[in-house]
């Protein structure tokens, strides 16, 4: 069904019972490092993805069963009365009658996917909670060297800073991290992370500690940019819930995650390394933020 | 505070908001003696500019007195009288050590929006909508300037707030639009737009040692203006055919450089003008860019053409053959202010020029509203409001 995700062995975890009210991932499972490269390599297929890759069959149904009965009988007629026309008339009698019976068939309208439409009930988005990865990925660059921001990096004050806008992270006393995201109608999402791969001046990574509800999973790596430049810093952030009913709790976290999460992270990095503090309209004292802060940070 | 808020389209309104504070250590509070809406601020009231929103406090160009600073300021202390540059620059990344204060990498939070925008981000800007911060602007009684100690300049020499208030936009907008000319002796400048942009241009380039300057317009008290402060011969577009004047004009050749003063909201006469409007009108294209066309079909082979004029999207019919096969260079940019204001404080307090000239109104910021009506619709022959909280 997934062939993707099947390769790397994610998302087959059966995983452990979850309410949809907090996704909280159990510390037992550890995952190979060969999972991890896979999933890297198919980050690296995805660059800069910041849509979630579904596996989604080829032709969906969009179209409802009335409007199918409909442009089934409509397309027949057409056809049929396309045959004793005029030339010019039958052509495009056969045309519309054709493509309405097909229309009315296969259940799937070529017009209705190329507006994002359905007039099943449920988008195609909608439908479509089974599995999704997202993968964010973004370089800048740093102008500092690349021990220097690699051990910013780890200090847990940095990254509490610097993701604060996405998540509250919070340091564990065995060196991993907390993370907690808050969702729309209030609620959270939670996972503990812990750094798998540690290479100074090089490479971080890092990963929840179980894979049952949500797989979170990210990198953050460092090069000498030329000439003096400073350092290209690389971050990749990767979300994958498995399916069933766990997956869809988790998979409601995806929609929440910023398209720009990696950029955002990174910039609020930069300008804390480069500038001392991260640049911020927030708040503005506008006349409707009496009532609520809109947070930009 | 009070404030000059955008609520839409033709839709300013002064409001009681919140009094700014501090947040980052090299903020500074500014109490706000001056400010002035900016030709540009008129984009966001036609709706031009995107991702405005109802409520953002507008205001780029301003002056004041220090309220508060940040415990990282100590180059400025509260009384100082500061004049703050429109783009915010932190001077720490790659482009504000290169002095390109207007492409600072730190300062725009919303980087990612401008991205989709434009493809990179230019840097953050005061009261000047989302894409570029959505930081409040200065048409209020206080503001919060972040990077206090990259852009506000000490006013230390008692000069009046009129004289320096331009030193935060338009006054270095123009000068930069002049220097990009590379101006040599003999050279021939025109400038399309007498506004206060280009009033400032116009006398740039004469401190830049142009020979003539052209100012192309179609108000006479705006040419008039021109004529009179800087010395420029005067160009009514409605009453002669533009092209065949500045050639025989500059003896068959075209100027030696354009500046483009006007921006995306051109005038102009005729049916290309009408197309314009009616693509702008249904979303086709998001500027007129009638300005910049002739500034380029206008210039002389191997010249100049320099774009001070604020564009936000896409154009139409851009003469990208004439600009190619003719060698010109385009110069443009969101003005680099920093690096202009401590010698262009000089050159005021040496008296090359007064930069009062332009104001024709003086309101109070209650009055936002009926100035920016004024100045849009140039009531009483309007060139530049200043406004007093």
């Amino acid at each position: 069904m997934k062939p993707d995700l099947q390769e790397t062995g994610i998302g087959q975890s059966p995983g452990a019972p979850v309410s949809e009210q907090t996704v909280r991932t159990p510390t037992q499972t550890q995952l190979r490092s060969s999972e991890i490269q896979a999933f890297q390599a198919g980050q690296v297929r995805q660059r800069q993805t910041s849509v979630p890759v579904r596996a989604r069959p080829r032709m969906p149904t969009n179209v409802n069963d009335t409007e199918r009965v409909v442009s089934a009988a409509l397309g027949a007629l057409l056809l049929v009365t396309a045959v004793r026309g005029r030339p010019l008339s039958a052509v495009s009698r056969g045309l519309i009658g054709g493509t309405l019976l097909y229309r009315g068939l296969s259940g799937h309208c070529h017009v209705y996917q190329a507006l994002h439409l359905s007039s099943t009930g449920k988008s195609a988005a909608a439908r479509d909670t089974s599995v999704a990865r997202t993968t964010v990925q973004r370089t800048v660059t740093i102008d500092r060297p690349a021990d220097e921001l690699y051990d910013l990096w780890r200090d847990p004050q940095t990254l509490r800073h610097v993701m604060d806008f996405f998540a509250e992270v919070e340091p564990a006393a065995d060196g991993s991290t907390h993370w907690k995201v808050r969702a729309p109608l209030g609620k959270t999402f939670e996972w503990d992370s812990r750094n798998i791969e540690e290479r100074r001046g090089e490479c971080l990574r890092w990963e929840s500690t179980a894979p049952s509800a949500l797989r979170s999973i990210g990198s953050i790596s460092f090069a000498d940019a030329p000439h003096g430049r400073g350092t290209l810093v690389t971050l990749t952030f990767g979300f994958d819930p498995p399916g069933g009913r766990a997956g869809n709790a988790a998979a409601k976290l995806l929609r929440i995650v910023p398209s720009t999460l990696a950029l955002k992270a990174l910039q609020r990095f930069k300008s804390l390394i480069e500038t001392g503090e991260i640049a911020t309209a927030s708040p503005r004292p506008s006349p409707r933020e009496r009532h609520a802060h809109k947070d930009s940070k | 505070m009070k404030a000059n808020c955008w609520y839409g389209k033709h839709d300013v309104r002064v409001e009681n908001v919140p009094d700014p504070q501090i947040v980052n250590p090299r903020d500074a509070i500014v109490k706000i003696t001056a400010t002035a809406i900016c030709g540009s601020d008129l984009h966001l009231y036609d709706g031009y500019i995107p991702t405005m929103e109802r409520g953002d406090i507008l205001g780029h160009e301003f002056m004041g007195e220090v309220m508060e600073v940040g415990r990282a300021i100590t180059n400025l202390k509260v009384g100082d009288r500061v004049v703050v540059p429109f783009p915010i620059a932190c001077g720490n990344c790659f482009f504000c050590k290169k002095e390109l204060y207007s492409l600072c990498e730190n300062s725009n939070p919303n980087a990612w929006m401008a991205e989709k925008m434009w493809g990179h981000s230019p840097c953050g800007i005061f009261g000047y909508s989302h894409l570029v911060g959505g930081y409040a602007g200065g048409q209020a009684e206080y503001v919060r300037v972040p990077y206090a100690d990259v852009g506000p300049i000490k006013i230390e020499n008692g000069l009046p707030d009129e004289k320096v208030l331009f030193l935060s936009d338009i006054l270095p907008t123009g000068y930069m639009a002049a220097e990009n000319c590379d101006i040599q002796p003999g050279d021939t400048v025109a400038v399309w737009g007498c506004g206060p942009v280009g009033q400032f241009a116009i006398a740039s380039a004469f401190l830049l040692g142009a020979e003539r300057v052209i100012a192309i317009d179609r108000f006479p008290e705006r040419l008039a203006m021109a004529a009179a402060n800087s010395g420029a011969e005067p160009l009514n577009y409605e009453e002669v055919d533009l092209f065949d004047a500045l050639r025989e004009i500059t003896g068959g050749r075209g100027p030696d450089s354009c500046i483009d003063a006007v921006g995306m909201e051109a005038h102009g006469t005729g049916l290309v003008a009408a197309y314009d409007r009616a693509k702008q009108a249904v979303m086709l294209e998001t500027d007129r860019p009638l300005a910049l066309r002739e500034a380029i079909m206008a210039c002389r082979n191997g010249g100049t053409v320099s774009v001070p004029g604020v564009y936000g999207g896409f154009i139409d019919k851009m003469p990208i053959g004439s600009l190619m096969n003719r060698g010109l260079t385009l110069k443009t940019g969101q003005t680099h202010v920093h690096r202009y204001l401590r010698p262009l404080l000089e050159r005021i307090e040496n008296g090359d020029i007064d930069p009062s000239f332009i104001i024709t109104h003086r309101m109070r910021l209650e009055d936002a509203a009926k100035g920016y009506r004024t100045f849009r619709d140039k009531i009483d022959d309007c060139i530049k409001v200043v406004l007093t909280p």
